[in-house]
Order: structure tokens, then sequence, then C-alpha cells
């Protein structure tokens, strides 16, 4: 199996104690490329100060290769997003080569680049940029709290024919997938690569911030996308829902720790496959909410 | 705008008539189904309460479509489980086959795959909140795949929802008015809806739970407001929900439908919840302006406590 590990940065990229957190990190994996952006907040996402996070990642190395993850823009942020999108594409495109997205609408708009025969420079960055398709789009149930379920050995239904078509049609480079039972059966994947998140699973996100509500009256709490000044780069909140695993909320998501990757047919599928060989490929997404919450633990000790 | 409301037992067809509703939403089990896929393979997203939200087989559900036509109203059938399999896919075309004589009004989809199944079988369908359709470009998907109706999230502002309205007026647009509210997103809230244990947002709910905060931010007033708010989110956000201030918007913006939640829920309260809607459509019909409305609708039922705060609003912006 060639596999390729990466460090996944969003959602807490801007935190304060990022770069402890990264050097943390270096020490035991090693990585070449990293994720940067959000996969759930689009508020985030565009409130990013992305100079800094340049400074940052200069700071880590100058040859990471930067995946730029794009959330699903609710309605009132759609065209600043794009916008955004274009532009930080057209600035970093030496340090871009690859944006995930989560949701179609992007995907059908993105793919109109490719017939779009604009003089604008980004338009060549935009048609030359690689696609990957994001953790929304895959959408197997994963509740740990039903045994019986998690404890199986899961052949992704996600792995659709439309899911081919898609993965064709808008030429995608990767698909990412999370880990959602004990043990994954990557005997049948499509044909692009292969991203695993890992060591935690999202189960469940939403458009309402727990954290940006924070400072609002009580009568404007808990609405869906409103304004915010980034109050989840300073707050977690963990969860015990079992004894076995730990739960936490970061931003709109609640994650659960499930670090025991086990992939099976996978390897074996290769080995008969030699020629696949070079064309399929594994990555882990290595998402550093341990070395996080030890940190900021640590820090308030 | 129609009100659309669950029909678990076509004994209340008559009295959901009646109170005023005119679209209905049902999905069905099928012991084939769960013999051949497994106890934990959902047929739509409520299949893990089993027959409590799915009282009908697929014959009982033919005969259901054909009752619904008959007294001049329309039916909707769920399949909009998050996520199927190649081979559930498989069997879902033996269904809408064995539909195609006789169809619903649309199928409730959660994906694109069964977009292009309904297409085959010529059957309309409708975009579930599942699919997530929070904005106008992923309006646009859906209707180059055929969609007929879109089924708007329950977690996007009232500006938001006239937004997309706007962006395309040439499809039908359906929105949550009445009964259960969600902490997170239908679209990618991917634990289970069972009979067995609760939904994981009320079981982070009951769970012993520890707000941790940066060094920077650890200051007497963050960590108060951070906890009151986490109190409020587990204890009083969205017990139950009600949309019913935005009726007269929903009227003007034309949008189709008002969706009553609840599959599970008793008879008599869909009703009451029939003719509440009802009677607030109609006020609003005879208003000219937002306001009027507003001084002349008619409040839940235990106002007191859907009203204060707008912890029970699907759209609290109407009046906070």
């Amino acid at each position: 199996m060639k596999a390729e590990t990466c460090l996944n940065l969003c959602e807490i990229e801007e935190y304060s104690a990022i770069y402890p957190v990264i050097s943390n990190v270096k020490e035991k994996i090693i990585f070449d490329r990293i994720y940067v952006g959000s996969y759930f907040c689009d508020e985030l996402f565009l409130n990013t100060n992305y100079h800094h996070l340049k400074t940052l990642l200069d700071k880590i190395s100058n040859s990471y290769k930067v995946t730029l993850v794009i959330p699903i823009f609710c309605q009132k942020n759609l065209k600043k997003g794009k916008e955004l999108l274009i532009r930080l594409i057209e600035t970093y495109h030496h340090m871009i080569d690859e944006i995930t997205v989560n949701d179609y609408g992007i995907l059908r708009w993105l793919s109109c680049f490719n017939s779009n025969h604009s003089e604008q420079p980004y338009t060549a960055y935009m048609k030359n940029i690689k696609i990957n398709m994001g953790r929304l789009f895959f959408k197997d149930y994963r509740d740990p709290r039903y045994e019986k379920y998690f404890e199986r050995n899961w052949k992704p239904k996600s792995f659709t024919e439309y899911l081919e078509t898609s993965i064709q049609e808008y030429q995608i480079n990767e698909i990412e997938i999370d880990v959602t039972h004990m043990l994954i059966d990557l005997s049948e994947v499509p044909d692009c690569i292969i991203g695993i998140h890992t060591p935690y699973t999202y189960m469940t996100t939403g458009k309402i911030c727990e954290f940006a509500s924070m400072f609002q009256p009580v009568q404007k709490k808990l609405r869906p996308n409103i304004d915010c000044s980034k109050e989840c780069l300073k707050s977690v909140i963990e969860y015990e829902v079992d004894q076995e695993r730990k739960w936490f909320r970061i931003g709109r998501t609640i994650y659960f720790e499930n670090n025991c990757i086990k992939i099976s047919n996978y390897d074996d599928s290769i080995k008969n496959d030699e020629q696949n060989m070079t064309e399929i490929s594994v990555r882990l997404i290595y998402f550093p909410i341990n070395e996080l919450i030890s940190y900021i633990k640590g820090e308030n000790e | 705008m129609d009100i659309l409301v669950p029909l678990n037992d076509k004994k209340f067809l008559d009295a959901y008539i009646e109170a005023g509703s005119r679209e209905f939403y049902f999905g069905f089990y099928d012991e084939k189904w769960s013999e051949e896929f497994g106890e934990f393979s959902d047929l739509n997203r409520m299949s893990g309460y089993r027959k409590e939200a799915n009282a009908n087989t697929f014959d009982e559900i033919k005969e259901l479509i054909h009752l619904i036509r008959k007294k001049e109203a329309y039916s909707y059938i769920t399949f909009n489980s998050a996520v199927y399999s190649r081979k559930e896919i498989q069997k879902i075309e033996e269904y809408l086959y064995k539909l195609m004589n006789n169809p619903p009004d649309g199928l409730i989809i959660s994906s694109p795959e069964l977009a292009n199944l309904a297409s085959r079988y010529h059957i309309p369908f409708v975009v579930s909140t599942i699919a997530g359709v929070y904005n106008s470009d992923i309006v646009s998907f859906y209707k180059e795949l055929g969609a007929k109706r879109i089924i708007l999230p329950r977690d996007l502002s009232l500006d938001e929802i006239e937004m997309i309205v706007k962006s395309d007026i040439d499809l039908e647009y359906e929105v949550f008015l009445m009964r259960n509210g969600c902490k997170f997103s239908d679209a990618n809230c991917l634990g289970f809806h069972r009979k067995e244990m609760c939904s994981i947002c009320a079981d982070l709910d009951r769970a012993e739970d520890e707000v941790i905060l940066t060094k920077e931010n650890e200051i007497f007033k963050n960590r108060s407001n951070m906890e009151y708010t986490n109190l409020l989110l587990k204890n009083e956000f969205h017990n139950y929900a009600c949309g019913l201030c935005a009726i007269y918007d929903f009227v003007n913006w034309n949008i189709n439908a008002g969706k009553v939640v609840g599959r599970s829920d008793h008879c008599e309260a869909v009703c009451e919840d029939i003719k509440l809607i009802k009677k607030n459509i109609d006020i609003a019909m005879n208003c000219t302006s937002k306001a009027e409305y507003l001084g002349k609708m008619i409040f839940p039922n235990e106002r007191e406590v859907m009203c204060t705060n707008g912890m029970a609003c699907y759209y609290p912006e109407v009046r906070f």
C-alpha cells in the first residue's frame, strides 16, 4: 500500500497553541501535506487570516504541499466564499495544489472553469487545480454507541456508481472518508486517492455554533450561521458519552476518537493488481486533537 | 402554502384533511429489506423507529397513494436515509418499478443517486433536508437532475430562505413549520435515529461535559458565558419547535408547503398543529403587512414556554 501521511489543521489552524502542537506532531509523524481551511464552518473559512496562516506554514517548512478545504457555504456566504476561494488560489497558487470541496453545488461551479475561456489569470489557476471530494460527501452512518454495528468490517456504502461517475466527470483527485467502524474494507475503491481521516471521526455537525453564541444576548444565541469572532478557537468541550472513547466538540462539530485504523482487503487487492500500485494510494489525514487538548490542559495547569 | 404532515395511519387521513392539510408524507417498512441488508440498514431516516414511524408495508402505501389521490390530496414517499449502498439502490429501483403505474406525487430523496433513479421511472422527486440544500448553487445542481421541490434545511435564516427561493422561482420549496427542532444539521448528522437509544444530540445533552478554555480565554466572564450558553443548548434549545411567526413571509414568497414533522407523534397533536397553521395562513393571506400579521396571528399553546427567548423558534429573527 502506498500511504502518505498528511496533517489536518482545518478548524484549529488559528489556535494560539497551534505552533507547539505542530512541533509536537512533527516529532512523531512525518507528513508532507497540510490541509488548511474548514470542512464544517463557512464563517471560519471566511474569517481566517490567510496571511498569518502562510507565515505559520513557512515557519514549519517551505516544502509542504497544501490542500485548501472549502466548507459548504450557506446562502449568505456563497458569493463571498467563492470570491475568497478564487483570491486564495490566485495569491497562493504556488503553495495550494489541491482543493477539497464538500458539496455538489461548489463542485458543479468549479467544473464551469474548464469551459471558461476568460483570460483572467485566475481562470488558468482554477483550471489547473486538483479537486478532492471531502468527508461531508461520505455519509455512512457512524455510531460507536451501537457496538454490534460499529464492530463490523465495513465496506463504505458511499462508493456508489454515481460516485464513480462523479469522479470521472469532475476529474476528482482524492475522496476523503472517516473511519466509521472498527475495520474498513477497501476492497472496492474508486479510482482515485483515498484520504482517511484519523484518529477522530466526525459524527455530527451543523450551522449552529455554541461558541459563536457565547457573547450574544440570550434571545440571539444559537441561531444558524451567526457572525462571530472565532470564539471557537479559544474553547473546546469534552463529553463523557461512554467510557470507551473520547468525545469532543470543536467548533460546530462533534468528534469521537477512533484510532484503530484497520483496513481490510486493501493490501490484497493491490497485490493482485500490480499495475495499480502506482495509481492507487491512501492518505492518512491526521487531526491533532489529542495534542491540542493536551497542550491547552497543560497550559492551564 | 399547503400544509404537509406525516401520515402513519390511513384512519387519520380524513381528520387531517378536515383540519386543513392537503399533503402527506410517509415511509414504509419491508421485512425483506431488513432480511437482505440487516437491521441497521435504513429505508428512510426514521426506519430505526420501525413501525412507530413507518407503520405501513409497501403494498399498504400503494393503497394509501390511491386513497390520497381520490381525496384530491398529495402523497410523498420518503427514501431519505443518509446513504444507500449499490445493492440497496437496486432494491429501491424495484420499488420504483412497482410504483410506476400508481406513482406518488413525489419521492423525498436524499442523494443524487436516487434523483437519477426517480427520473428514470418518471416519478417526480423532492430533495430532502438530508441532502443539505444550503445555497442556490446546490439548488441548481438538483434542478439539473430534475427536482420538483426542495426542502430547505431548518438551520437556515429567513433572509437566506428568501434569497434561495428568489434565486429560482421555477422550483417548489418546502420549509419547516412545526414540532421537532434540531441542534445539528439533518444533512450531516450521522448517528442513528433508532428506538434502542436516543439520538446523539440527546446523549450529548445528558452526558457529563467539561468546557475547556485556552489560557488567554480563561477569565470568569468567558467561562460563565460559555457555560450558560452550553446549558441553554442542552436544556432549552428546540425542545419543541415552531415557525408560525414566519408564515406571512412564506406566503408572500410563494413557499409551496409548510412541513409538520414528527412521524411517530400522536394524531390529535398533529391535528391541532394543522388547524393552528391553517388559521395563521388564512390570517396572513388577509393581511397587508407583516406587522399586521404579527399582531393578529394565533400563538401556539403554552405560549409562555414556546415564545420566550426564541429557544423554540425555527426562525427567531422574526420576533427577536
